[in-house]
């Protein structure tokens, strides 16, 4: 990464902000460590999925970017995950809002739109560059946001 | 620098920017103003950089007035026990924490992006501070957008908004500010995350101490 001193892998930045995300969800459910740990669990699950979901949608759609430039990419704009998983810790745990999807959807949608900024600076369309990331962006956002909307309604703790 | 000829003089590196220093017409004008959503850095050392200073600070004032007045109606339909003072003053409550919001949105704002250009020197930053306050007013057009739309939803549906419209679009002010802080400092991702993530808490947590 340009001007980076601590390199990270891809999938680093997001399973480390959707853990945040997830735990949230979970301590709201259950107010216990195990639904901590078990929300904790499920976020960084479902970010390392969405993480290569992701990836592979913008290789599919740039065949002639190389991989290494995707990945690239995808561990510079994801960084963008990091202040909105701290945010919404605050947000929550400080402030005693119940808003961490609105802090997760948000850095979705912001981080992916950078992922799809940085596509386009290593030779990627603009257009195409921002539509892909974009859209992968809001199907992850309503995913994650069914995901944690059913667990607090069905589970038990 | 580099930063500082990009983001003064606007021009337009072979980056992936997509800001547009020729833009003249006032369809070009729209134009390079909404890229701010797909590429806020790019758009920044465009056509937007050269908007005068008061006129930035005017989106982002505006913004938060907006965010400050869906939060007074907010606590005024969900009741005095909420904020008691509030429900005193009705009406003349909600209009002062509407004006408490444009002032956050200008000096407030004003002062976020000076705390910025000082964190920024000693990490090579050569930009202006008017520049930098400029960019992070500027930041600040994405919240505008969702602040319009929230009053509106406010106002005709009665719900409430400032949770869902009003921090979802200041937090959307966080992808310029870190584009922003990328470009002052010369590409460095992680400096540019941890001040935005510190700045961003600064945001938030005043909103909440004046706001709420």
């Amino acid at each position: 990464m340009q001007g980076t001193p601590l390199a990270l892998p891809h999938w680093a930045a997001p399973v480390l902000a959707f853990a945040a995300f997830g735990g949230l969800v979970g301590w709201r459910i259950g107010a216990s460590p195990l639904s901590t740990a078990s929300g904790l669990v499920v976020g960084a699950a479902f970010a390392f999925a969405a993480t290569y979901l992701l990836v592979g949608a913008i290789t599919l759609a740039h065949p002639g970017l190389g991989r290494e430039a995707v990945l690239e990419a995808a561990s510079t704009g994801l960084l963008l995950l990091l202040p909105f998983a701290v945010l919404a810790l605050v947000a929550e745990l400080l402030l005693g809002w119940n808003a961490s999807q609105t802090f997760s959807s948000a850095g979705l949608m912001t981080a992916c739109g950078a992922v799809g900024v940085e596509v386009s600076r290593r030779g990627g369309g603009t257009l195409r560059s921002m539509l892909v990331p974009t859209a992968i962006a809001v199907a992850l956002a309503a995913a994650w946001m069914i995901l944690s909307t059913f667990a607090a309604a069905n589970w038990k703790w | 620098m580099a930063s500082t000829a990009t983001i003064d003089s606007g021009t337009s590196p072979a980056d992936g920017s997509v800001g547009d220093a020729t833009a003249r017409t006032p369809i070009e004008r729209l134009k390079a103003g909404l890229l701010i959503f797909v590429n806020p850095g790019g758009a920044l050392k465009g056509a937007l950089s050269q908007i005068p200073v008061q006129v930035a600070l005017g989106v982002s004032g505006t913004a938060f007035g907006l965010f400050f007045l869906q939060t007074g109606l907010d606590l005024l339909r969900v009741g005095g026990q909420t904020l008691p003072r509030l429900a005193m003053t009705g009406n003349a409550g909600v209009a002062g924490l509407c004006l408490l919001g444009v002032l956050y949105g200008t000096a407030g704002v004003a002062l976020l992006g000076a705390i910025a250009w000082v964190a920024t020197r000693p990490l090579g930053a050569t930009v202006t501070l008017e520049a930098t306050i400029r960019a992070f007013a500027l930041g600040y057009c994405p919240a505008l957008v969702y602040a319009a739309f929230g009053i509106v939803m406010n106002v005709a549906f009665g719900w409430n908004t400032a949770l869902a419209f009003g921090v979802t679009g200041v937090l959307w002010a966080l992808g310029p500010m870190i584009a922003t802080l990328r470009e002052m400092l010369g590409g460095q991702i992680w400096p540019s995350v941890i001040l935005a993530t510190i700045l961003g808490g600064l945001t938030l947590l005043g909103w909440a101490y004046l706001g709420t």
